[in-house]
């Protein structure tokens, strides 16, 4: 049984350059009501050490990751057994470096692909020459704080929607890319994951990023699904080319304390098919228990974008999931 | 006792590169100490770093987008050379310090490392420090490092 949990994917300690404290990141999560956080200093694990199960009992579940912070791009890996050397990483070892990381079981993420890069911040604009995307499992479509309103990651869905349209399958996220506690409040959106039997640790959430089972939201909760010739078919799943039911739910109450206040409100919910909307369906910031489309599928993708107004701005991208795929 | 004492140049050609530093630790410590220090942390030239910014920021950045950008095309006086420290012991990662200080000291032991560095003996061997040059904006940099081996009883 698959259940939907609310992370942060991207954040730093002491350990790198952050100013939390392992501990003080798991409270600071806690307090904004996630469900788990991905602990990813910089070339380092060493705040792995800190984490110890009385704190992960108290606070929430983290799942081991780093974020290799190369020359060339920074890079999310996750549940990976054993280290691999970021330091190994040029624009053409890229490749042999992710599979490297898949070979110790892990899961990579490109993090931050439009962010400015040298010689604002060296390595932080993803410049390395993959050339098999078997070995990238998501991207971080979104990142910072307020990311709806950022311009990086209005080119980083673009980016992420032409590999969809390439034929790749790759799921999305959400990092914050926290690195201390917030002087004010910011908005902060999450990448819900889908673990199995709701329970998040490292290996379930490496699970749901690798089959895909993820989606981004500034705050309200979304299902998607597809029902075939009597099979249903959930994100990341692939479904035959011809007609199917979508099922679609949107749920406004969601961890609602921490995003009201950022005029939030879904306007419209749209189906996109590679990389055209093909459905949309009006709301009006009320949660949706069962909404739905019929339509004929071709190959390629689908996902669910919901539109709406956001801090004063009307037509704004609130929430996006990973793709359901049609098979050729 | 100190194991080494090296003081390393970087130029723009060693921009994004790795450079290892090898010593050898001939007995078992309780502890080691790492000193890092490097030079010029800022670029002073803010004419040459607003060049610099000006001439970059259109590799990253639409055209259309650029309006929103002012206030970077504004802060050239921000640059920084950026290196950071990573150490391997018999060919084990133990971590790194991706920190921006330019100053920074670090201590290793298997009773508990500074942040970044996983906890691990000081233990006789080969031991590998790795400089990660991830931005040389000036024309010439320095970089000192000081490794010490801290015997029983032995503080900093």
């Amino acid at each position: 049984m698959i259940a939907y949990k609310s992370l942060e994917m991207h954040s730093h300690t002491l350990h790198s350059d952050g100013t939390f404290t392992v501990e003080a990141l798991c409270r600071a999560c806690k307090a904004r009501e996630l469900d788990g956080v991905a602990l990813t200093d910089h070339n380092t694990m060493s705040g792995w050490e800190d984490l110890l199960p009385s704190l992960e009992a108290e606070t929430l579940p983290v799942v081991r990751g780093i974020e290799w912070t190369t020359f060339y791009g920074h890079m999310l890996v996750l549940g990976a057994d054993e280290y691999v050397d970021w330091r190994l990483a040029t624009p053409d070892t890229i490749d042999d470096c992710a599979r490297a990381v898949h070979a110790a079981n892990g899961v990579v993420g490109i993090a931050h692909p439009y962010a400015l890069g040298s010689p604002f911040c060296t390595g932080c604009h993803w410049e390395f020459n993959v050339r098999d995307w078997r070995n990238v499992d998501y991207v971080e479509v979104w990142s910072e704080q307020f990311p709806v309103l950022n311009p990086i990651n209005e080119l980083a869905l673009q980016f992420w929607t032409d590999l969809l349209n390439r034929g790749h399958r790759l799921a999305a996220a959400n990092g914050r890319d926290w690195h201390g506690r917030d002087a004010e409040r910011f908005h902060m959106p999450v990448t819900y994951l889908g673990v199995e039997g709701g329970v998040v640790n490292t290996r379930t959430a490496r699970d749901a990023l690798r089959a895909g089972r993820t989606y981004v939201t500034s705050g309200p909760a979304l299902s998607l699904a597809a029902e075939q010739k009597g099979r249903a078919f959930g994100l990341g799943e692939s479904l035959r080319p011809g007609d199917a039911n979508l099922r679609w739910a949107l749920d406004t109450t969601a961890r609602a304390a921490q995003w009201e206040g950022f005029g939030i409100v879904p306007r419209e919910i749209a189906l996109v098919q590679n990389g055209a909307p093909v459905a949309a369906a009006p709301c009006g910031g009320a949660p949706v228990e069962r909404g739905g489309f019929t339509l004929p599928l071709w190959p390629g993708w689908l996902r669910l974008e919901v539109l709406g107004d956001y801090m004063g701005k009307t037509g704004q991208l609130l929430a996006f999931t990973s793709p359901i795929y049609v098979d050729g | 006792m100190i194991v080494l004492d090296q003081t390393l140049l970087f130029h723009l050609e060693d921009d994004k590169t790795n450079r290892g530093v090898e010593f050898f630790l001939p007995e078992d410590c309780r502890a080691l100490r790492f000193e890092c220090e490097y030079s010029p942390k800022f670029i002073e030239d803010t004419a040459l770093s607003l060049r610099a910014v000006r001439a970059s920021i259109g590799r990253y950045v639409p055209r259309y987008q650029l309006p929103q950008y002012a206030q970077n095309l504004k802060m050239g006086e921000t640059l920084v050379n950026l290196l950071t420290f990573s150490l391997d012991h018999e060919g084990i990662y133990l971590g790194c310090a991706h920190r921006h200080a330019a100053h920074q000291v670090h201590t290793l032991s298997a009773a508990g490392s500074s942040p970044g560095f996983v906890r691990h003996g000081a233990t006789a061997g080969h031991w590998r420090a790795v400089i990660n040059v991830h931005s040389i904006t000036s024309p010439e940099v320095a970089y000192r490092l000081i490794v010490s081996a801290l015997r029983e009883g032995e503080n900093p």
